[in-house]
């Protein structure tokens, strides 16, 4: 499929798929995907697919916030899901989408972290967000960002034993403490075009890109630029716009 | 080509001063490029924009925290290459940030560009 073709039926208004620039694919969430986590969720944009799960463990606080739990989010990118993926420590793509999405979750303060302590400087949970792919086939920032939060909402804490250590066998009702569920959109730039869910094989003529993490009220909690084109302020505000609507949308299905 | 950037000190900013430095040292090696490359950290800090954060105001809790926008400006076009976030703004007030941080990407330009001239002079 040439750039070409693809730059004169986006010029068009017309997707591959026959969607609009700016229409995710058919979206699903499925909660409670895994048993073993404390939480889970099975996300799919259309053919991309994949699984988020949160661990809950007690930890040692980090000496500067004692009285604070900590956030770890872990991606990995399974060569069963993509004939671009290879075994081995995670490449630049599962590092960069860890990233964003550890970004939007932390920076929108969704999980009040202070919440998470048991005793100060010595006991609080560590929240852990593990992410794997089953199907990589485009888009994967927002499905990722959905999935994690979706896995969030879904978390319930095991109870604790007579020695504080989580006992994982018994699940209590209590959830995370959230105030509230930030929603990662991704607008690509495509030559001049700005859209949203690429397929793989628009996601591979992807000029620039900028991934947005939104709260409820359409504030922007987390930016992150990425692809070589550069981008001017102009853009950016289109892209915002886009990103403020569609996280609208997005967001019913949590 | 790679390129190496120690912080003997740092007092926030240190991606974008990095930047700053690289983009010079690359045209100081000689290497054709577009243009040099100007970066700075703006944001929000209690309720107002602000430009070159430092730690201080990066760390700041009230009136709405702070948010830290760190952006690389292609002077000549005056495109952005590179836009991360921390913290929190609305559209608008990103809007504003983005435009005080292109005009004082400016202003690192001719600081650029004059120590280049000077240096070769």
């Amino acid at each position: 499929m040439s750039r070409e073709h693809l730059l004169k039926a986006l010029g068009k208004g017309i997707r591959y798929d026959g969607r609009k620039l700016t229409e995710y694919r058919k979206i699903t969430v499925e909660y409670g995907a895994s048993e073993s986590a404390e939480g889970s969720a099975k996300v799919s944009f259309g053919d991309t697919e994949l699984i988020a799960g949160v661990k809950l463990g007690v930890e040692t606080p980090y000496s500067d916030t004692p009285d604070q739990g900590n956030l770890m989010v872990n991606v990995e990118l399974l060569p069963l899901s993509s004939p671009m993926y290879e075994p081995g420590p995670p490449g630049e793509e599962a590092i960069e989408l860890a990233r964003v999405v550890d970004r939007g979750i932390r920076e929108s303060k969704s999980i009040d972290t202070k919440n998470l302590c048991i005793t100060p400087g010595e006991k609080a949970w560590g929240v852990i967000i593990d992410i794997c792919s089953l199907n990589a086939a485009g888009g994967m920032f927002d499905a990722a960002g959905l999935a994690a939060i979706a896995a969030v909402k879904d978390a319930k804490f095991p109870a604790i034993d007579e020695h504080g250590a989580a006992d994982y066998n018994t699940k209590t009702d209590k959830g995370l403490p959230l105030t509230r569920l930030p929603i990662t959109i991704t607008v690509y730039m495509i030559g001049e075009h700005l859209l949203v869910d690429p397929l793989t094989e628009e996601e591979a003529n992807t000029d620039g890109r900028l991934t947005l993490a939104l709260v409820d009220d359409g504030a922007i909690c987390a930016l992150q630029k990425g692809g070589e084109a550069p981008l001017t302020i102009a853009t950016i505000g289109e892209m915002v716009k886009i990103a403020q609507e569609k996280s609208k949308e997005l967001r019913k299905h949590l | 080509m790679d390129v190496f950037i120690e912080l003997p000190q740092t007092d926030a900013g240190t991606r974008c001063a990095g930047i700053c430095a690289a983009s010079m040292a690359l045209a100081d090696a000689g290497i054709d490029m577009k243009d040099l490359v100007a970066a700075i950290a703006v944001g929000k800090v209690g309720g107002s924009i602000v430009a070159d954060l430092n730690y201080e105001e990066e760390a700041y809790e009230e009136a709405g925290g702070a948010t830290d926008i760190a952006m690389a400006v292609i002077p000549s076009t005056g495109e952005i290459s590179l836009l991360q976030m921390d913290g929190e703004v609305s559209g608008d007030d990103l809007k504003a940030a983005l435009e005080m941080g292109k005009n004082v990407c400016q202003k690192i330009y001719e600081v650029q560009k004059s120590a280049l001239k000077e240096r070769f002079a």
